[in-house]
């Protein structure tokens, strides 16, 4: 009996265990099928099958008749009842909330929205607009894990009132990068919409955002964004950095076309123009070119401005760059930065002429022997040439490769010179403007100056490394067959200026570390003297009585006695405040023109050393940016915004701007994803503080706040010194930085932002920045009204802290909550308790 | 009296008996004190977070979210000490002879158990309703957020109880009943992070949908939505455990 | 009122109790004797909804206790061996509460209640904590919830267990009083009990039902008859029954497989007198054997006061 009984425990306890091992076995083969994936080869599967099926087997064969009497009778009966009846309802529940589950993805049951806050509620104008979809839409939300609810819960909505036009799904960008880059989804949180070929966009996920981008790519043609030309703008054809391709490639994306412009050819804005786009100009507008514009807007239209600091003129910029006198003595030629050489009356004063091509700042000019031709050299890397007799540009000279520094004309009138940063003088024949067989010169400097002897038999240049091993060399070449006469590094530093001797001997140089360079034009031997080692010189020229005329870095010129050996006997003339660019002198050895750093042009009389006129004429402003501030009220800063901040993430002046707007629908979004743009070299944009009649300003993006110091706008000259540091000129921050303006009345509208590059293919490489986005969000903004689309952005009724709590309440608080509130209810456990103790 | 009357009848009976056995227990105020501990401190560090404008970063909105987040976690914890005695303690000294015997029916019992510690859970519920008191007494908060908030909170509430109900009836062992109640809310809160690891999409949502963070954090707490999917998930969980334990008790019967 | 029928439950391989039957009638006190493991309390159990029978059925009041368990359970009343009680209450809530588990209601539920405590004596301690009562008490309790809804039939298992005698008295007295208006059956191990309040004892032991009998006859039964088996030669089993039951102080015999099974009074042993009219009629007497275990040596084993562990031999049905 005893024996029987053992074996029987025994047995149970066999089957049991071979039951419970079966049973792991083929839940291990379970999970392994669906998490790793079928795979036939698997011989774990395999493995785990056959464990599962012996293991079940064994425990039936082991003692079949338990099993038999469990299966029947009562209490089998009952556990079948018991088993069928508990799968039946689990299935029953599982398919309710799976039909609930479909019923909630279809759209068909949406959320009770409690607080009627009418964010997941669609307006009708998007409803009648689902209705009447004919051909599909497909929408790729682009979002991170577990970060697409919101969007989920509005694009059911969409989905569920389109008839079943409206499809969506959500990628995952970095689990499906290959679907990413197709739809062109730079980063998490864009949405991009399909109909047939052609895709919009929309950067955020609420109505107003997704009905614009159903729109966009239902209406089919892209909108046309014109792109002005001829100021130095940006060009979608630029790959490098600075150039705007991507931002082409991105807006092309969103549906928008961007073709140019040239304004002063067509004359006006096309009608097709959903809205224009100034791309960082470096040259001025033309009145013309604002006035078309003004109409533009006037009728309705939007503009786009991106504004560059430095750009457009002003003390910031360059000012007067470069100065000529004609041979004759009559005619003064100025080079500005605003992209104008100007004509005047060297007597008068009055100007005579202003000649427009240059696409940036216009560096140095020259006139040829007989008045009737100029010779402009400009930052656009350009040498034109230009008939004085009707103010048109002849021809461009070709040849530099780099920033052209100086240009000169041969005082015979038969050639014509530049010299510049490529370390080469490109040297042309004036009649024909081809270049000169022997041309270029080359040398192992970048040049500053060059000046013809004044036979014009020789021509000479100056310049300098200023990096690495720096230094000041000379060269001179003979003008008919190009042969070097002669090449010396004279100087330590490098040569800012150069003159022959009224004689031709020899050639004079000055560096920048104040020394003058003498070089025998014959024997090639030159040395140097160290005239004024703290400013430097800067500029050179010469009387015929071999008077030298010396322009200092501060901005003063000493006139020096011919053969004087110090400078103690200098006549020092002042006035300019700031370092001079150029000196020329007068035919007739009476005047003298200093162009300046400082943006005014001066004529001196050498005589009693008085500045007989001042020409400001190339600092009159920018017309584009006097037409925002009296149309619109938006004062685009003389200004470069420096940002301590966050001057770790890229440099001080590279601002990284995480403050907008909150209610402007272009930052919105931006502001409520916390998302952060970056902007390379900006300026302020304000808004005045009362705008003209009917017009609504609204500051989008701000840089830090904090104390003094934190961020700024620097008014004083940063260019030129090393040091930024905030004082009582510059604007105190946070700093803002664009602006956008309507117009209630004309429906116009116009966005102004203090910096061009944001939107640079440098820049948009950037996933982490939202840039993008916000190139995105302002046409989308600008050109909103072109759609008759109006659906306000979502009220999400944020909750506030209004009044935070000090210390003292706080620390009642936090003991109430922590310690009296469980106490209290300790103590009435405890008095229950003790009742229930005293009642036995 | 009809059926229906009857059972409403039993169910009240036995939720009445149920109830007050906690106020006469002192795990009832031990749990009690506890979770307003936890909540007291949760809540106080958010409001010292919204006093400051934020956890070290950026704005944050007062809203209670910060304070129920953490609380719906650490109810996995609670509510398992609440539920383990209901079923074992009749067994252990066998009551439930009582109960099986008498003219009620098994789901009576447990339902009426469940709504029991349901009912007990509501009352600490109810005293931290003090909090959001402080809320409008400092700033405006978003009413339809605190209240979604809070009832979602209530559900998840309920649905944690149930299944705290359902392992104190598989086994008379309380330690048991409490951990198989902490293993089944671990699952419910870590479903989709196993869902990420599988390829199949079916499989992924149904784990994602099986979490709860998918219908209480991201749903009710932070938007002040009630969606029919979420009430669907925690009614049916509640279901679920409620008609396990059901059978399981009946079972007994048999097991006897 | 009570029926059953082959009732069989198994638990697990072990048979506890084997194709049960009986019957109670409305109003009857029936007994159910036998000693610990015997099967009385699994047929309670099976009775009263608890567990379901293996095989076999029974009724109360008409409805299966197992398909119409719902119905069954309202209408009776039943105190377990082990008299559950909620320790944390008080005696008058523990009542209310199953009395609103029987579904009574209102202020009918309130008067009952306290009806139903004056009745066990326990009215004047309906405040006290159920943790704080002797067992005597708790005894008495227990028989309150089993009463507070009127039921038609009571079962109460080992319903005077532990008691002292005074406490036994008063149960009994108890018993008898609303056993008039009920179907009351009722288990126990001790013989005196079954006896007082019963109108018919059902002995049971090892699952099986060995004798069913009014008191009396049990009593006849177990104070000391005889019975034995007789097997003669030359006679047909039932003349030799004839025979023998002519026999003085022959009380029964029959004829069975085993010879004729002779019962005779108590304290008379008659086998002399039977061989004796064997021989006279010239039959053969082949053999007198003793029947194995009376029923006065089942109910030696039976403790009349204590409970305690017994070794059991085999019994052969009757």
């Amino acid at each position: 009996m005893i024996k029987d009984k053992d074996v029987r425990i025994n047995r149970d306890l066999l089957r049991w265990i071979l039951l419970g091992v079966g049973v792991v076995a083929l839940l291990v083969a379970l999970i392994a099928a669906i998490v790793i994936g079928v795979d036939p080869n698997k011989t774990v599967l395999y493995i785990a099958l056959a464990v599962g099926a012996l293991g079940i087997v064994g425990f039936v064969l082991i003692d079949p008749e338990s099993i038999s009497k469990a299966l029947t009778g009562r209490t089998g009966q009952q556990a079948t009842i018991s088993l069928l009846m508990t799968i039946f309802t689990l299935t029953a529940i599982v398919v309710l909330f799976s039909l609930v589950y479909k019923l909630d993805q279809d759209g068909t049951i949406s959320p009770w929205d409690v607080g009627k806050s009418g964010q997941y509620q669609l307006h009708q104008q998007t409803i009648d607009i689902l209705n009447s979809l004919e051909e599909p839409v497909h929408i790729t939300g682009f979002y991170s894990s577990g970060t697409s609810d919101d969007a989920e819960l509005l694009l059911k909505q969409y989905r569920g009132n389109s008839n079943g036009k409206l499809t969506f799904d959500i990628v995952d960008p970095d689990k499906d990068p290959g679907e990413a880059a197709r739809l062109g989804a730079t980063r998490s949180g864009m949405l991009v919409f399909e109909q047939g070929d052609r895709t919009a966009q929309a950067t955020f996920a609420d109505e107003s955002a997704l009905t614009g981008a159903l729109v966009k790519v239902v209406l089919g043609e892209p909108q046309k964004a014109y792109l002005l030309t001829g100021h130095g703008e940006r060009s979608v054809d630029d790959f490098a950095n600075q150039g705007f391709s991507q931002a082409q490639s991105q807006l092309d994306r969103a549906n928008y076309s961007l073709e140019p412009l040239n304004l002063i050819e067509s004359g006006s804005i096309p009608a097709d123009a959903a809205t224009v786009i100034i791309a960082g100009p470096t040259a001025q507008l033309s009145q013309p070119e604002i006035d078309a514009l003004t109409a533009y807007l006037d009728g309705g239209g939007s503009v786009l401005v991106l504004s560059d600091p430095g750009a457009g003129g002003g003390s910031l910029g360059n000012g007067v760059l470069g100065a000529a006198y004609s041979s004759d003595g009559r005619l003064l030629a100025t080079a500005g930065a605003d992209g104008t050489a100007k004509i005047w009356d060297a007597q008068t004063g009055q100007e005579r002429m202003s000649l427009r091509g240059h696409t940036s700042d216009v560096i140095d000019v020259a006139f040829s022997p007989n008045e009737q031709k100029l010779v402009t050299a400009g930052r656009d890397g350009t040498v034109r040439v230009w008939d004085l007799t009707n103010g048109q540009e002849i021809t461009e000279l070709q040849g530099q490769t780099g920033l052209v520094q100086r240009v000169e004309w041969s005082p015979d009138g038969s050639t014509i010179a530049s010299a510049g940063q490529d370390q080469v003088v490109n040297v042309w024949d004036a009649e024909t403007f081809e270049p000169m067989s022997y041309s270029p010169l080359t040398t192992a400097s970048p040049l500053l100056a060059v000046a013809y002897s004044p036979d014009g038999s020789l021509i000479a240049a100056g310049g300098g490394r200023t990096q690495g091993a720096v230094d000041g060399s000379v060269y001179v070449w003979n003008v008919a067959d190009g042969s070097e006469v002669a090449n010396r590094t004279l100087h330590t530093n490098p040569v800012f200026a150069i003159a022959f001797t009224p004689d031709g001997s020899e050639l004079k140089s000055a560096a920048i570390d104040g020394t003058l360079g003498t070089l025998d034009v014959a024997t090639g031997d030159g040395n140097t003297e160290t005239l004024y080692p703290d400013v430097g010189i800067t500029g050179l020229g010469f009387l015929q009585d071999g008077t030298q005329v010396l322009a200092l870095g501060d901005g003063s010129v000493h006139i020096r006695p011919a053969g004087s050996t110090s400078t103690t006997d200098d006549t020092v003339l002042t006035g300019h405040t700031d370092l001079i660019w150029k000196l020329v002198v007068r035919p007739g050895d009476e005047e003298f023109t200093t162009v300046s750093r400082d943006g005014d042009a001066r004529v001196w009389n050498i005589a009693d050393g008085d500045t007989r006129l001042r020409l400001q004429a190339h600092n009159t402003g920018d017309p584009l940016l006097t037409y925002l501030d009296t149309a619109w009220g938006i004062k685009v800063g003389d200004d470069l915004v420096v940002d301590q901040a966050t001057a770790q993430l890229f440099d001080a002046v590279t601002p990284v701007i995480f403050t907008y707007s909150a209610t402007s629908p272009i930052t919105k979004p931006l502001n409520d994803a916390q998302e952060r743009t970056f902007f390379i070299l900006a300026r302020s944009v304000q808004a005045q503080a009362t705008p003209p009649d009917g017009i609504t300003d609204t500051a989008l993006m701000f840089t830090s706040s904090g104390a003094a110091g934190t961020s700024w706008a620097e008014t004083t000259d940063p260019f030129g010194t090393n040091q930024v540091s905030f004082d009582e000129q510059d604007i105190p921050g946070p700093v803002s930085i664009a602006v956008s303006g309507e117009n209630a009345a004309t429906q116009g509208r116009v966005v102004v932002i203090g910096d061009a590059d944001f939107a640079s293919n440098q820049a948009l490489q950037s996933t982490t920045y939202a840039n993008g986005q916000l190139l995105i969000n302002t046409l989308n903004w600008l050109t909103q009204n072109e759609n008759g689309i109006d659906i306000p952005p979502a009220d999400l009724g944020t909750a506030t802290w209004d009044r935070p709590l000090s210390a003292a309440p706080m620390a009642i608080l936090q003991i109430g909550a922590t310690c009296l509130l469980p106490l209290i209810f300790l103590v009435i456990g405890a008095v229950v308790w003790f009742i229930r103790r005293r009642r036995r | 009296m009809s059926d229906v009357n009857r059972s409403l009848h039993t169910l009240w009976t036995i939720f009445k008996h149920e109830f007050s056995l906690y106020w006469i227990s002192p795990i009832a105020y031990l749990v009690g004190a506890a979770w307003l501990f936890l909540s007291g401190f949760f809540f106080s560090r958010s409001i010292g977070a919204f006093n400051q404008g934020g956890f070290g970063f950026g704005g944050l909105e007062p809203s209670m979210s910060y304070t129920l987040s953490p609380m719906a976690f650490l109810l996995m914890f609670l509510a398992p000490a609440l539920t383990m005695r209901l079923v074992s303690d009749e067994i252990r000294s066998g009551t439930h002879e009582l109960l099986l015997t008498a003219p009620v029916r098994d789901w009576e019992v447990i339902v009426g158990k469940w709504l029991a510690v349901w009912g007990v859970f509501s009352v600490f519920i109810l005293i931290t309703l003090l909090y959001p008191l402080v809320l409008v007494w400092r700033g405006s908060p978003n009413g339809a957020q605190i209240f979604t908030g809070y009832f979602g909170y209530w559900l998840w509430a309920g649905t944690i109880l149930a299944i705290g109900v359902l392992a104190s009836a598989v086994t008379q062992y309380q330690l048991i009943a409490f951990m198989i109640g902490e293993g089944v809310a671990l699952f419910l809160f870590l479903a989709d992070t196993a869902g990420s690891l599988v390829n199949n999409t079916l499989i992924s949502t149904v784990l994602t949908q099986l979490t709860v963070t998918q219908h209480y954090q991201n749903s009710m707490l932070d938007r002040g939505l009630v969606s029919a999917v979420d009430l669907a998930y925690f009614i049916g969980l509640s279901a679920i455990a409620l008609f396990l334990a059901t059978q399981t008790l009946n079972m007994r019967r048999w097991r006897a | 009122m009570i029926q059953v029928e082959g009732l069989t439950k198994y638990y697990g391989n072990y048979k506890a109790i084997d194709s049960l039957s009986f019957h109670a009638d409305a109003g009857e006190i029936v007994g159910f004797l036998g000693p610990n493991g015997a099967g009385k309390t699994t047929t309670m159990r099976i009775l009263t909804g608890y567990m379901p029978p293996s095989d076999g059925r029974a009724t109360i009041a008409g409805y299966d206790v197992y398909e119409n368990s719902l119905e069954v359970r309202k209408r009776i009343g039943y105190l377990p061996e082990t008299v559950p009680l909620y320790k944390e209450m008080s005696v008058w809530h523990y009542v209310d509460y199953m009395a609103g588990l029987h579904g009574m209601r209102g202020n009918e539920r309130e008067d009952r209640v306290d009806e139903v405590l004056d009745k066990v004596g326990m009215l004047d301690r309906a405040n006290s904590m159920i943790d704080s009562l002797s067992k005597g008490m708790r005894q008495r309790v227990g028989l309150a919830q089993a009463l507070v809804h009127r039921p038609s039939v009571l079962i109460l298992d080992e319903p005077t267990i532990g008691l002292d005698p005074r406490q036994v008295r008063e149960v009994r007295e108890l018993i008898r009083e609303v056993g008039e208006e009920r179907t009351v059956l009722l288990s126990t191990h001790i013989l005196s009990e079954v006896s007082q309040l019963c109108s018919r004892i059902l002995v049971i032991n090892k699952g099986l039902i060995v004798a069913e009998d009014d008191p009396d006859t049990l009593s006849a039964r177990l104070s000391g008859s005889t019975r034995f088996y007789v097997r003669a030669g030359n006679v047909e089993p039932d003349a030799l029954a004839e025979a023998v039951r002519g026999v003085k102080n022959v009380v029964e015999a029959h004829a069975s497989e085993r010879g004729v099974e002779v019962t005779s009074a108590p304290d008379t042993d008659v086998r002399p007198q039977v061989a004796a009219a064997i021989v006279k009629n010239k039959w053969d007497l082949l053999e007198l054997k003793p029947m194995g275990m009376s029923m006065e040596d089942i109910f030696l084993q039976l403790t009349t006061e204590q409970d305690g562990e017994m070794v059991m031999e085999e019994e052969e049905a009757l």
